[in-house]
């Protein structure tokens, strides 16, 4: 017993005290240790919400990812992702899969790792095909209504997004992804207006208009015009920004700000398509 | 008048009655008949008795009068005191109630004729007394002082402080009588009567001595002169100088005002020397420039611009002058004549360019530069002359300049014409065959090209049309003078500092080396070769520092310059192995001799020229393409060079495509110069120029910026866009879009980030 205690603290680094109450329950030294990777904290205290046998499985979730596996490599690819989207019964292009793409650190479309993967469904606390649609729901929820939340996914996205190497994103692809963030932010107030700090604070308590579902076409419509080769990084994040700060006429934008030059363009030319 | 009616000494002893009396008569005698004299002895009696009053009292302190032994001694002495300064008071104040009398009748100039009569006589008299009183004075008074009684004065003082509660305050009352007749008098003189000042000085000298500070009596103390005479002056002045300047006003103009204020002014100046206290210098102008200018001060800026346009040079002098005296009073004409500069240079450029915009394309440099010259030249001198070259004024001239120098009818929106057409001038100034090449001239004028260049905003887009134009000059061999181009650098390093200018001055030391090369190498082929047929010289000039671009076309060596050119090549590789050559055909230039004509002719020509016309030694005939073919210039650009060749009647085309050369060439001189422009090459340089300018800013912002970032590692973006400014003015005015552009570049590269959590702060990434 003390030796196969000191061997699993050898190995997991645990505590004595944790390491004797995984042997007294599986006996086995190794595969108490398989237990203790699953879930160390097994034991420790009673405010784990789900107790053991119902968390999420590592096997499980091994298994699952090996079912979508590209045969020929380490990591779910395009194939792969294709079938999962099938099994939870949700569109690959729709906007929650950028936030599973976040939970689960997928760098690139279609690239899913196993660390990424089984990290994160355990996070999200499921191990099945069901488990996933119900945290899909869970997920789509929380994007569209959770500004900090919509933010991680939004910034996550650009590096998910890119192509390897590049250091902005085609104006294209940069469309495709805001197509399917802004509107979802928008509706689920993720991407409320927030009134820029003005100095008399108390005067004007009116309502203030912000960012109109039609800028987004605006702002495509512009990028397509004027907006270069891509759209790079700094201009992708502070975008976020600008959509959630800017008043719905523009004119609170102050044009010596820290704001990319990009938006400043945009700013100038959506004033003149508001005046004409 | 003898002594027979005086009455005798009392003795030492005498009572205070018989004391009294012998020295009463003496006093009045002194106060009202000094005139008559007093004699020596009399005065020593005199002196003598008040002496004896008071010491002697000091012996007998122990007499019946005093009981109470030892103790009373200084009480005696002081008693002894009291009683003559008691009786000089009572004297003093019937004295005055005579002369008082005198004065209620009197009115005006009659009264300060009596009052300073009388002071005079008073003051003397009083004077006398307190001599005679010394004694006095010097113990009795002089203690009562020390212990507090601040009321005691010595006897001269008292005779001060009776005159004035007794007889000054007395007419005073009476409407201010006194000041008032002084005042009148004043008055008169304002209005240009003469009057007796050494009458007013008098009485107002007698003000200030009546002043009196109890608690040290030797300091001088203008209260009385404060209260009844300056107040009241001050505000007379005001009043009279008031309705004086509205109703001048109303009939006059403004510069005939500005005159009369001036002279005011001064007069008032002479007024405080001539009668009045030092003192009220200060409170009494500027209660007049108060009234005078301040007052009016709205109606001197509305006429300043009048003044401005019809060159009145003495007004501006004057309003200038006068309006420097009051706080602010000169803000306004500055911002006046900021305007007005401007204007009158932007009109001077839309009078030149005429009604066309077209104009301005062919806008003649010169023409351009003297009339802002003239425009600056002309205001210059106005802040000289009628300003004084004051500051505030030259900061207004420089201002206004800077504009107009940079933004009008001629530039457009864009800042570069203006140093363009500024480096043009000064090329023309420095090509050979000017007419301003006089040594003389031509230094002033650079020295005029100067004074805009102080102006002008895009210091670089000058610098880059300078070196094209500098680099054209030097290879063509136009330049007037070495001496006037070093002048010419030494003026621009001066102003903008030794890098400006570096390229400038390599390109000189270029030259100088390719002149050494080309002897070196003519004397080495003639060592070797003998078939040295052909003339050659050549420029090696530094890539980094000719703003020279490489031809973009091909081009085949004619046969004829092939072994010279690799001769020259394998030289040059010997002395520099390494460097690399890359020969600029389209900056070079041959000179050909005709043979096949009756009169020999010297061609002069481009080396494209050159090479198609070597081509004629084997043919008369060529079709475009077998020029193509033998020259490999492109056939565009050929076509242009051929036409010019055609123009010049060297060559005939008289079917299409086909090119024979003219066996019939005439021309009146035997130079023929081919080698022109072609316009399209024109045209080009600008733009080119331009871009380069572009390019060459986009990485000064940029390299400016990480050198800030680099310094202070984190910075918000308002204090960057600052810092970039302030460190780029010098060279030209950075854009904000263009700085953001910059920062948006820099940040894309990760040369800086934003600071996690901010949104308008970037920091440094080492």
């Amino acid at each position: 017993m003390e030796d196969q205690i000191a061997q699993f603290c050898g190995v997991t680094g645990a505590s004595t005290r944790d390491a004797r109450k995984f042997i007294e329950k599986y006996k086995r030294v190794d595969i108490a240790i398989d237990a203790y990777y699953n879930d160390p904290n097994a034991f420790s205290g009673g405010s784990r919400r789900n107790n053991d046998s119902s968390g999420p499985s590592t096997s499980k979730l091994n298994s699952l990812f090996d079912k979508y596996k590209d045969p020929d490599g380490p990591e779910i690819t395009i194939d792969g992702t294709i079938k999962l989207c099938e099994d939870l019964q949700v569109d690959p292009e729709d906007v929650v899969m950028l936030a599973v793409a976040y939970e689960l650190k997928s760098p690139r479309i279609g690239q899913w790792n196993k660390k990424g993967w089984t990290d994160g469904w355990k996070n999200l606390g499921c191990d099945s095909i069901p488990g996933m649609k119900v945290a899909l729901v869970r997920l789509r929820d929380k994007l569209g209504s959770d500004p900090g939340y919509f933010q991680k996914v939004y910034n996550h996205t650009f590096d998910f997004a890119r192509t390897e190497g590049q250091r902005s994103l085609g104006i294209e692809t940069a469309q495709a992804f805001w197509s399917l963030l802004l509107p979802h932010g928008l509706q689920g107030g993720a991407l409320a207006h927030i009134r820029s700090r003005d100095k008399d604070e108390d005067v004007d308590m009116v309502e203030e208009e912000g960012w109109k579902d039609d800028y987004s076409q605006w702002w495509f419509d512009f990028l397509a015009e004027k907006g270069g080769k891509g759209v790079s990084k700094d201009t992708w994040i502070m975008f976020l920004d600008f959509v959630r700060t800017i008043d719905s006429k523009f004119t609170k934008y102050d044009m010596e700000a820290a704001w990319p030059s990009t938006i400043d363009d945009f700013v100038e030319w959506a004033k003149q398509r508001i005046s004409s | 008048m003898s002594s027979n009616a005086a009455p005798a000494m009392p003795p030492a002893s005498a009572d205070l009655a018989t004391t009294w009396a012998f020295l009463e008569e003496g006093v009045d005698h002194i106060m009202t008949k000094l005139q008559t004299g007093v004699s020596y002895s009399k005065y020593m009696s005199l002196y003598t008795v008040a002496y004896n009053y008071c010491t002697s009292s000091k012996m007998s302190g122990a007499s019946s009068d005093h009981p109470g032994g030892l103790s009373n001694r200084s009480a005696g002495a002081n008693l002894m005191g009291s009683d003559l300064y008691n009786n000089l008071i009572r004297y003093f104040v019937s004295h005055l109630k005579t002369l008082r009398e005198a004065s209620d009748a009197l009115q005006d100039e009659e009264l300060l004729r009596y009052y300073a009569r009388e002071w005079d006589r008073y003051t003397t008299g009083a004077n006398y007394i307190n001599r005679l009183f010394t004694y006095l004075n010097r113990h009795w008074v002089k203690r009562e002082r020390d212990e507090g009684r601040k009321g005691v004065y010595p006897v001269y003082t008292l005779a001060l402080v009776q005159w004035k509660t007794n007889f000054f305050m007395h007419v005073q009352q009476k409407n201010t009588k006194l000041a008032g007749a002084i005042l009148r008098l004043i008055e008169q003189q304002r209005n240009g009567e003469t009057i007796d000042q050494g009458l007013v000085k008098k009485v107002v000298d007698s003000f200030v001595s009546l002043g009196l500070d109890d608690t040290d009596i030797n300091k001088a103390c203008l209260d009385v002169y404060k209260e009844h005479f300056e107040v009241p002056f001050i505000d007379a002045t005001e009043k009279y100088y008031k309705q004086e300047s509205e109703s001048f006003l109303a009939e006059s103009s403004v510069s005939d005002y500005l005159k009369k204020a001036e002279e005011r002014l001064r007069e008032e100046e002479d007024r405080v020397e001539r009668y009045l206290h030092t003192q009220t210098r200060k409170p009494l102008i500027s209660k007049c420039e108060h009234v005078l200018i301040r007052e009016h001060s709205e109606l001197m800026w509305e006429s300043f611009q009048s003044l401005l346009d019809y060159d009145k040079d003495e007004d501006l002098q004057r309003m200038y002058a006068l309006l420097s005296r009051i706080p602010e009073g000169l803000e306004p004409l500055r911002k006046k004549f900021e305007e007005h500069v401007k204007k009158a240079g932007l009109s001077a450029v839309t009078k030149l360019i005429g009604e066309g915009a077209e104009n301005v394309d062919s806008l003649d440099p010169k023409a351009y530069v003297d009339a802002l010259l003239e425009i600056h030249q002309k205001n210059s001198e106005t802040v000289t002359r009628s300003f004084r070259g004051e500051a505030g004024f030259v900061a207004s001239l420089d201002k206004a300049c800077r504009e107009f120098v940079n933004r009008n009818a001629a530039t457009g929106t864009s800042t570069s014409k203006s140093p363009e057409l500024l480096a043009k001038h000064a090329d023309m100034l420095l090509r050979k065959n000017n007419k301003m090449a006089e040594e003389g001239d031509l230094e002033g004028a650079l020295n005029r090209v100067m004074i805009l260049f102080k102006y002008i905003e895009d210091k670089d887009v000058f610098q880059t049309f300078y070196t094209t134009k500098l680099s054209k000059r030097l290879i063509h061999g136009v330049s007037a003078s070495d001496e006037s181009e070093a002048s010419m650098i030494s003026k621009l390093k001066e102003a903008c500092g030794f890098e400006y200018t570096n390229k400038l001055q390599r390109m000189f030391t270029d030259m100088s080396l390719s002149k050494d090369l080309t002897d070196s190498f003519k004397e080495r082929m003639q060592q070797n070769h003998d078939d040295m047929d052909i003339n050659f010289s050549i420029m090696v000039l530094g890539t980094n520092f000719w703003p020279l671009t490489a031809p973009n076309n091909e081009f085949i060596i004619p046969t004829e310059i092939q072994p010279t050119y690799e001769r020259f090549q394998k030289y040059y590789q010997t002395k520099h192995s390494g460097r690399k050559l890359t020969w600029l055909w389209n900056y070079s230039k041959n000179e050909l001799r005709t043979n096949y004509l009756n009169q020999k002719y010297i061609l002069m020509t481009s080396s494209y020229q050159m090479a198609i016309l070597l081509q004629y030694n084997n043919n008369d005939t060529l079709s475009l393409s077998e020029l193509v073919a033998a020259t490999s210039i492109n056939k565009e650009h050929l076509t242009q060079i051929l036409a010019l060749l055609v123009k010049a009647k060297i060559l005939i085309n008289e079917e299409t495509d086909q090119y024979d050369l003219n066996p019939n060439f005439k021309s009146k001189k035997i130079r023929v110069n081919l080698n022109l422009p072609i316009k399209a090459e024109v045209k080009a340089e600008t733009t080119d120029v331009l871009k380069t300018v572009d390019e060459d800013r986009k990485y000064v912002i940029q390299a400016t910026i990480v050198r800030i970032m680099k310094a202070r590692k984190t910075m918000k973006n308002q204090a960057l866009i600052q810092e970039v400014i302030s460190q780029i003015s010098q060279r030209f005015a950075p854009k904000i879009p263009d700085i953001k552009k910059a920062i948006d570049t820099l940040l894309e590269k990760e040369y800086i980030e934003r600071v996690e959590g901010t949104r308008d702060t970037f920091a440094y990434v080492a």
